[in-house]
C-alpha cells in the first residue's frame, strides 16, 4: 500500500547572507535548495538556464567569488547541483550581473560578434564560464579555454563560433574590463565577512527533498552531530549527493555539509606523506604546489575528472565515500597505497585505501564517522606512476574502465576500476614480475582480464571491458619501455 | 559591402534576457503538471487507480483518457495516437494520467499515489521482428526506375550487405514545455514549445472539442528543436490546453531531462538490405535496396521520414537501374520522430556504404567511385525527378582540392606503416539534399507586416525562431525590400492569430516559405508607399516619373541623392492619406508534386549540394580518436547571410558527427531507455571538434534557388559528419581491411572492430 505523504511539514530553513550581483542579501532558503532553483524560483531571475538539472551541461552556471588561499578566486560552479546554503559569506555572480543589452560585457559582446548564439539557451552558461576563465588566466591558451569550457555544452552552434570568440578574447585581453568595478569592490567585504548564518523552522505546503541542511564550523561540532543524528547523511561538494536529490528524487532527512570546516580545507605535507583535507576540491589539488610536485600523476588525473565546474566544488574524499566501483580517482589513490584518517565523537583511526571498500558501495565507515583526510605516501621519483580512463566522450564522461599502475624496482601494483563491486587491486599482476619484453606483458594483461568478471551496462559490455583492461596494461607497457 | 547583422536576439541571449516559455513569474492560480508514465512497454491496462491522488490536499486534478471531452486522440496524418491509452499501453513512459497540483513537489508527490494494474505483453523492440510480423504503419512504398533484374546481369561486380544506423536523441538544451493560460471564457492561450503552431492547434480542437480560434498557439522561441519539436511538442501542448479547459486555470507543464529523454522519440534506427552491381570501372548499373525504420509506438511522421530516406537512397549518384522499397515498422519504443535530416541521412549513408564497399573491392579511390557516378545535368533521379544544376562534381573536386586529398592519402599511408598504434583515416561525404516538404501542400507560408507611424516594423511570420536566426533572415529580407535599417525591424513571436495555418518550420524550408512570404508582404507595402513618397518628392521639385528608391531608411529619386526624404516621413503621409500600412504575404513554393501509387514526381523545388572530407587519427589501444581537420564544401546559392549560415553548416556537422561516433540510444529488452540521461548519453563536448575545420560556402546561381537566389542550410550539413565515420572505418582497413565498424562509432565499436 503507498503511503500518502505528510502534508503542510516542518522544515529548517536556512538564512544566510551573501552578495547576488554586486549588493548584499539576507534570504531565508528552503532547506537544501539549489542555487539554480532559488534563482529562477525564488528571485525570478531567468538567465540561469535549467536544461538538465545534474550537472552535465553547464546552462546553470554561474560564478562565485569567495577567499581562497589567501587571494580571490573566481570561479564557475554548476547552480544546479550547488545548494544555495553554500552561497553564505561569498559574491554570486550571473549573467544578468554582467551585462545587459545596452551594456553588454566584453564577454557577451564577443560571442554576440562572433555569432556564439544560436537559439541562446546554452549561452548564459558559456559566457559565464568564460567569464570564470579570463578572470583567473589573462591569456588562456586553447587548452586552458578547452578545460573551461568542456562542461558546457551547446547543441546548436559547433562550438566553433564560441572558440573564436573566447580565442579573440584571450588576445586583446582587457583585464579591468573583464573583472566589473562592482565585482573589485565586494573583494575586500568578502575577506572581512562576519555575518553568522541562522536556521529557523518554519511548515511549509511545498514539500522539499530535504528537511534539514546544517552547516557545522569545525570538526567538534561535526563529529557531534553526526553522533546525534544517525540519520545524517554528509555532503561535501554535493556533486553526488544533488544529482540523487534532483534526478534519483532521493529524500534526506539531515544533509551535514562539511565543505566550510576550515580544519578540512589542509593541504599538508608531514613525514607520512601529503595530507588532503576532506572539503578540498579537485580544483585545489590541481593548483596545489605540493601536489603538484610530488603528486603528479594526481593532476593529470584530476584534468580527466568531470568538468571545470564541477572540479570546483567537488571533493577528492566525496569520490571515496561515494565508493562507486568506477569512482575515477580510486585506483589511482590505491596504487599509491592511500590512507584515510577517519573521525567521529571522541575517536579517530586511520586505515589503507585498500581496506575501506568492503562491497558494492559499502564502505568500512562507521555510523558517526567521517573521512577526516587523505594521506598519501609521497612515492620516490623513480617510481613509474600512470592512469588512464575509457570513456565514450573526450570529457565530462563516467568511465567504463579506470585504472592506475605503479612500477617501482621489482614490485608492480595494479588498481582497475569499473570490472568489480568495488575498485580492485589485481593479484595476478603483483605476482608477475618482473616485467620484460612485450610478449610478457601480453600474456599478463590476459590474465588480468580473466581475473574479472565485468558487468555489461550502457557505458560498455563485459567484453569490451576485459578488452580495455589488456589495452590499458599495453599501454602502459607501451610508455614505459617507449 | 555592408557589415552583416549580428543575432537579430543576440543581445537579449548573450546577457540572459531572451525569455523562454516558462521563463515568466508564476501567474496566480497557476496548476503544475506531472505525469503518471506507464512503466512498462507493453501493455493491457486492467486498472488506473487515482482516488488517493486526487483527493491529496494541493491537488486539483488527475486527468486521464475518460476526461478527454472532444476525440482521444492526437495522431495526425495517420490517427493512431491517443492521448492518454484507454485500453493498451504502447511504450515505457508512456503518459497515463495528468496530475495537477498547485506545486510541482505536490504534483510529483501525488503521482506516486497513482496505482496502475496491467497485464504485461511481450514488446516488440527491433526492426527485424516488427518487419517479420508485418507490423507496418502502411503497406511497403517502392520507387523503381529502369530494368534492375535484368541491369544485374550485366555487370561484373555485385555486392551486397545490410547497413544499420542508430537513433538519437535530440538533446535540445530547452526540454518540452507548456503553458496554458484561459483568457476570458472562451480562448485558451498556449505558449507551446513547438516548431507547429497549426498542428497543436489544431489537435487541441480536436481533443477538446471546440473550434480552432478558440486556442491561439503561441511560440515566443525555442531552446532548440531539431524537428524533436515538430510532432513531438503536440502531446504535452494538447495535455496544457486539456488541463486549463477543464480546471480554468493556467497550466504549466515542463519536462525534466530525464524525463524528455525517456518519453519522446527520436531519429529512426533504420536497418537496410542493399544489393549494388557496376562496371569494372566501378559505374553503378543498378541499386536494389530495402529500408526499414524502426518508427516506434505510433506512425508520427515515419511514413514521411521513410519517404525522405527513400528519396536520398541515390544521393548524388546516377543510377539507371533502381529499386528502392521501404517499410516503416511498428514497435514499442516512444514513437520516433523528426530529426535534421528526416530520413536523408539514413538513406543516404546506405549507399555510401555501398561505394565504400564497390571502392574497397575493385581497389580503386573512393573519391574516383565517388565521382564517375555523380549525377549530371540531365540525369534523372530514381523518382523521375531531372536533375539541373548539379554541384555534385564540383563540389567534389573543389573539396578534394581544399583538402589536399592526394597528398593527404601519401602522407596517411607513411603515418599508418610507420605508426603501430595510431592509425589515421580518410573519409569522404558527398550530399545532395532535396529541399521542399514531400508532402507537397505543407509548402506554403505567410507573413504579417505592419509599418508602424514611427517608421517601425513589426513582422510576424508562420516560421518559429529555434536557433537557426530564421528572425534574422526574414528581417534581412523586410529591410531589403522597404529600404530601412535591420534594426528597424522586430521579427515578432509566431502566432496563429496573426498568422494561422501555418507548415511545421521543418524540413529547411523555414526562410524559404516564410522569408518568401514576408518578401510578398514587404513589396505590398512598399508599392504602396511608393506613389505616397514620388508625390511627396514631387512636391519638392522632382520628376514625378523619377524611379523612387528606398535605401538605408531614406528616400530619394534615383540619379538625384537629393532632396531625400525619411522613410518615416512617408510613412506618416501615408497614414494620413489613409494608405494601408498592414500587408499579408502569401507564398506557396511552385511546380511540386509526386504520386505516391507511381512512386515519380517532382518532390523537390531545387537540391543543395556539397562534401566533406576528414581525416582521423585513431588509437588502436585506446579507442579514442581525434578529427585532425574536416574540409566542407557547401554550395547554398546567394546566401542571405554567410556567417548565419556557415553557423548552420558548423552545427548540423557537429551533430551529425556525434551521431556517427558517440550518440547511442541504448534500450534495455523491456524497451526502457538506459541512455535517458546527459550522464549516459554522450552529445559532442568543445574537445570533440575537428582541429581544423574549413568551411567553403560556394555561391551559386541555380535558377531554382529561393529568396533572393538563396538555399536552405538547416539540413543538408548534418550529413556531413558521416565523413569522420567514413575516416575511421578507413583507419580501422588499414589494419584489418575486412573490418566492419558498427554505428555508432564509438571507441567500443572501434575496438571491437579491430578484434
Ligand atoms: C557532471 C558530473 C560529472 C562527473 N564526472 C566524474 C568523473 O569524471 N569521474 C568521477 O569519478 N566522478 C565524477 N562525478 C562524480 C562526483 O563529482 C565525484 O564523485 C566527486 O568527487 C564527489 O565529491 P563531492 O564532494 O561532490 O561529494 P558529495 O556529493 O558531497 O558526496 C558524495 C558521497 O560521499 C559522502 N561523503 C562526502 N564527503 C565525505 C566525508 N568527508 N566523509 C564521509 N562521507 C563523505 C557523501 O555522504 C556522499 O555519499 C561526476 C559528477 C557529475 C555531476
Ligand atoms: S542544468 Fe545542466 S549542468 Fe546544471
Ligand atoms: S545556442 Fe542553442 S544550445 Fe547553444
Amino acid at each position: 500500500m503507498l503511503q500518502t505523504p505528510k502534508r503542510s511539514p516542518e522544515y529548517r530553513y536556512n538564512e544566510i547572507s551573501f552578495f547576488l550581483n554586486g549588493k548584499k542579501q539576507i534570504v531565508r532558503l528552503s532547506p537544501g535548495i539549489s542555487t539554480l532553483d532559488f534563482l529562477n524560483k525564488k528571485l525570478q531571475m531567468y538567465g540561469t538556464k535549467c536544461s538538465c538539472n545534474e550537472g552535465d551541461c553547464g546552462a546553470c552556471t554561474v560564478v562565485i567569488s569567495y577567499p581562497r588561499d589567501g587571494g580571490i578566486v573566481y570561479e564557475a560552479i554548476n547552480s544546479c547541483l550547488y545548494p544555495a546554503a553554500k552561497l553564505h559569506g561569498k559574491h554570486l555572480i550571473t549573467v544578468e550581473g554582467l551585462g545587459s543589452p545596452e551594456d553588454l560585457h566584453p564577454i557577451q559582446r564577443a560571442l554576440l560578434e562572433h555569432h556564439g548564439t544560436q537559439c541562446g539557451y546554452c549561452t548564459p552558461g558559456f559566457v559565464m564560464s568564460l567569464f570564470a576563465l579570463l578572470a583567473s588566466i589573462p591569456h588562456p591558451d586553447t587548452e586552458s579555454i578547452m578545460a573551461a569550457l568542456e562542461g558546457n555544452l551547446c547543441r546548436c552552434t559547433g562550438y566553433q563560433s564560441i572558440l573564436n570568440a573566447a580565442q579573440e578574447l584571450s588576445k586583446n585581453f582587457d583585464p579591468a574590463g573583464i573583472v566589473p568595478a562592482w565585482c573589485r569592490k565586494i573583494e575586500s567585504q568578502l575577506f572581512t565577512f562576519k555575518d553568522v548564518a541562522q536556521t529557523v523552522s518554519a511548515t511549509s505546503d511545498t514539500l522539499y527533498s530535504i528537511e534539514q541542511y546544517m552547516k557545522p564550523e569545525n570538526c567538534q561540532q561535526l563529529a557531534l552531530l553526526l553522533d546525534k543524528h544517525p540519520e545524517a547523511v554528509i555532503i561535501a561538494g554535493g556533486t553526488d549527493i544533488m544529482v540523487m536529490v534532483n534526478i534519483a528524487r532521493r529524500k534526506f532527512e539531515l544533509l551535514i555539509d562539511l565543505s566550510e570546516i576550515s580544519e578540512l580545507k589542509n593541504i599538508q605535507v608531514k613525514n607520512d606523506g601529503v595530507h588532503i583535507g576532506a572539503a578540498v576540491t579537485y580544483s585545489r589539488i590541481m593548483d596545489s604546489g605540493i601536489i603538484k610536485s610530488d603528486l603528479p600523476e594526481l593532476v593529470r588525473l584530476c584534468r580527466l575528472i568531470a568538468s571545470q565546474q564541477i572540479r570546483n566544488f567537488g571533493t577528492l574524499a566525496g569520490n571515496i565515500a561515494n565508493a562507486s566501483p568506477i569512482g575515477d580517482s580510486l585506483p589511482l589513490l590505491l596504487v599509491y597505497d592511500a590512507r584515510l584518517r577517519l573521525e567521529s565523537l571522541g575517536a579517530t583511526r586511520e586505515i589503507p585505501l585498500r581496506e575501506f571498500f568492503l562491497d558494492y558501495r559499502k564502505t568500512a565507515l562507521q555510523k558517526g564517522e567521517y573521512i577526516r583526510e587523505i594521506i598519501i605516501p609521497i612515492p620516490p621519483r623513480e617510481a613509474f606512476i600512470r592512469s588512464l580512463k575509457t570513456a565514450k566522450r573526450k570529457s565530462v564522461d563516467i568511465s567504463s574502465v579506470a585504472s592506475a599502475i605503479r612500477i617501482q624496482g621489482e614490485s608492480v601494483i595494479l588498481a582497475l576500476g569499473g570490472v568489480a563491486a568495488t575498485p580492485v587491486i589485481s593479484s595476478v599482476f603483483s605476482s608477475s614480475v618482473p616485467l620484460m619484453d612485450g610478449k610478457a606483458w601480453q600474456a599478463v594483461a590476459q590474465a588480468v582480464a580473466e581475473e574479472f568478471s565485468p558487468l555489461s551496462d550502457v557505458r560498455g559490455s563485459a567484453d569490451y571491458r576485459r578488452k580495455m583492461i589488456i589495452n590499458h596494461i599495453l599501454q602502459y607497457a607501451e610508455e614505459y619501455h617507449g | 559591402m555592408a557589415k552583416l547583422p549580428y543575432h537579430i536576439n543576440g543581445k537579449l541571449h548573450v546577457s540572459g534576457s531572451s525569455r523562454f516559455i516558462g521563463d515568466e513569474a508564476p501567474l496566480s492560480g497557476m496548476l503544475y503538471a506531472k505525469f503518471f508514465f506507464s512503466p512498462v512497454a507493453h501493455a493491457r491496462i486492467l486498472s488506473l487507480n487515482h482516488s488517493r491522488a486526487k483527493i491529496f490536499p494541493g491537488v486539483h486534478a488527475v486527468l486521464c483518457a475518460q476526461d478527454v471531452p472532444g476525440e482521444n486522440m492526437i495522431g495526425h496524418v495517420i490517427k493512431d495516437e491517443p492521448l492518454f491509452p484507454e485500453s493498451k499501453i504502447m511504450y515505457q513512459h508512456q503518459p497515463l494520467a495528468m496530475v495537477l497540483a498547485e506545486d510541482e513537489s505536490i504534483a510529483e508527490a501525488a503521482v506516486g499515489l497513482i496505482g496502475l494494474e496491467y497485464e504485461e505483453l511481450p514488446p516488440i523492440l527491433e526492426i527485424t521482428e516488427a518487419d517479420e510480423r508485418g507490423e507496418w504503419y502502411i503497406p511497403e512504398r517502392k520507387i523503381e526506375r529502369g530494368d534492375v533484374k535484368g541491369a544485374f546481369k550485366d555487370c561484373a561486380h555485385i555486392l551486397e550487405g545490410s547497413s544499420f544506423s542508430g537513433g538519437q536523441e535530440h538533446f535540445y538544451m530547452e526540454s518540452q514545455r507548456v503553458r496554458a493560460i484561459p483568457v476570458d471564457h472562451d480562448l485558451i492561450h498556449l505558449l507551446c514549445a513547438t516548431q507547429s503552431t497549426m498542428e497543436v492547434q489544431e489537435v487541441a480542437s480536436h481533443v477538446l472539442g471546440i473550434p480552432a480560434h478558440r486556442i491561439a498557439v503561441e511560440v515566443p522561441r525555442l531552446g532548440g528543436a531539431f524537428g524533436g519539436k515538430e510532432r513531438a511538442a503536440t502531446i504535452w501542448g494538447v495535455m496544457a490546453a486539456l488541463g486549463a479547459y477543464l480546471t480554468r486555470r493556467p497550466v504549466q507543464i515542463i519536462l525534466s531531462r530525464d524525463e524528455d529523454m525517456r518519453a519522446t522519440g527520436k531519429r529512426h534506427p533504420f536497418l537496410s538490405n542493399w544489393k549494388i552491381g557496376c562496371d569494372a570501372q566501378g559505374k553503378i548499373r543498378a541499386w536494389d535496396i530495402e529500408l526499414m525504420c524502426n518508427g516506434g509506438a505510433y506512425a508520427d511522421l515515419s511514413v514521411a521520414i521513410l519517404e525522405r530516406a527513400m528519396f536520398h537512397a541515390d544521393n548524388i549518384y546516377h543510377i539507371p537501374n533502381a529499386r528502392i522499397r521501404g517499410r516503416a515498422c511498428r514497435t514499442n519504443l516512444p514513437p520516433n520522430t523528426a530529426f535534421r535530416g528526416f530520413g536523408g541521412p539514413q538513406g543516404i549513408f546506405v549507399i555510401e556504404s555501398a561505394i565504400e564497399k564497390i571502392a574497397r573491392i575493385l581497389g580503386k579511390d573512393p573519391l574516383e567511385i565517388r565521382k564517375i557516378n555523380a549525377y549530371q545535368n540531365g540525369d534523372i533521379a530514381p523518382y523521375g525527378q531531372i536533375i539541373k544544376d548539379s554541384g555534385a562534381t564540383k563540389t567534389l573536386d573543389l573539396v578534394a582540392k581544399n583538402a589536399d586529398y592526394q597528398n593527404s592519402l601519401s602522407e596517411i599511408r607513411k603515418f599508418n606503416k610507420e605508426n603501430r598504434i595510431l592509425k589515421q583515416g580518410m573519409g569522404i561525404m558527398p550530399v545532395k539534399f532535396g529541399i521542399s516538404f514531400t508532402t507537397a501542400f505543407l509548402n506554403q507560408g505567410s507573413a504579417l507586416i505592419w509599418i508602424y507611424i514611427d517608421g517601425s516594423v513589426s513582422v510576424s511570420t508562420g516560421g518559429v525562431e529555434m536557433g537557426q536566426e530564421l528572425n534574422s533572415k526574414v528581417a534581412i529580407v523586410v529591410a531589403k525590400v522597404l529600404g530601412i535599417p535591420f534594426e528597424r525591424i522586430r521579427v515578432e513571436s509566431s502566432h496563429t492569430q496573426r498568422t494561422g495555418n501555418a507548415s511545421p518550420t521543418a524540413a529547411s524550408t523555414g526562410s524559404d516559405i516564410n522569408g518568401n512570404a514576408a518578401r510578398i508582404a514587404a513589396e505590398k507595402l512598399r508599392a504602396n508607399l511608393e506613389p505616397i513618397a514620388a508625390k511627396m518628392l514631387a512636391e519638392q521639385g522632382n520628376s514625378p516619373d523619377a524611379r523612387v528608391i528606398f535605401e538605408n531608411g531614406m528616400v530619394y529619386c534615383a540619379g538625384t541623392e537629393q532632396p531625400k526624404l525619411s522613410f518615416t516621413q512617408v510613412v506618416v503621409r501615408a497614414h494620413q492619406e489613409r494608405v494601408a500600412l498592414g500587408a499579408y504575404g502569401y507564398y506557396a513554393t511552385p511546380d511540386l508534386w509526386f504520386d505516391r501509387e507511381l512512386g515519380e514526381g517532382r518532390p523537390f523545388y531545387y537540391y543543395v549540394y556539397g562534401a566533406a572530407i576528414a581525416r582521423v587519427e585513431l588509437n588502436t589501444l585506446s579507442g579514442e580518436h581525434r578529427i585532425i581537420s574536416t574540409h566542407i564544401v557547401h554550395e547554398n546559392g546567394k546566401s542571405l547571410h554567410q556567417e548565419i549560415d556557415m553557423g548552420q553548416v558548423t552545427g548540423a556537422f557537429v551533430q551529425g558527427m556525434g551521431w556517427c561516433t558517440m550518440e547511442e540510444v541504448v534500450a534495455d529488452n523491456k524497451g526502457r531507455y538506459l541512455s535517458a540521461n546527459p550522464s549516459t548519453y554522450k552529445i559532442p563536448g568543445i574537445r570533440d571538434i575537428p582541429e581544423k575545420l574549413d568551411i567553403q560556402l560556394v555561391e551559386s546561381d541555380s535558377s531554382e534557388a529561393s529568396v533572393f537566389g538563396s538555399k536552405a542550410t538547416g539540413e543538408p550539413p548534418l550529413i556531413y559528419g558521416m565523413a569522420v565515420f567514413f575516416a575511421l572505418q578507413d583507419a580501422i582497413r588499414s589494419v584489418k581491411p575486412e573490418a566492419e565498424l558498427r554505428f555508432p562509432a564509438t571507441p567500443e565499436a572501434l575496438i571491437s572492430a579491430l578484434q
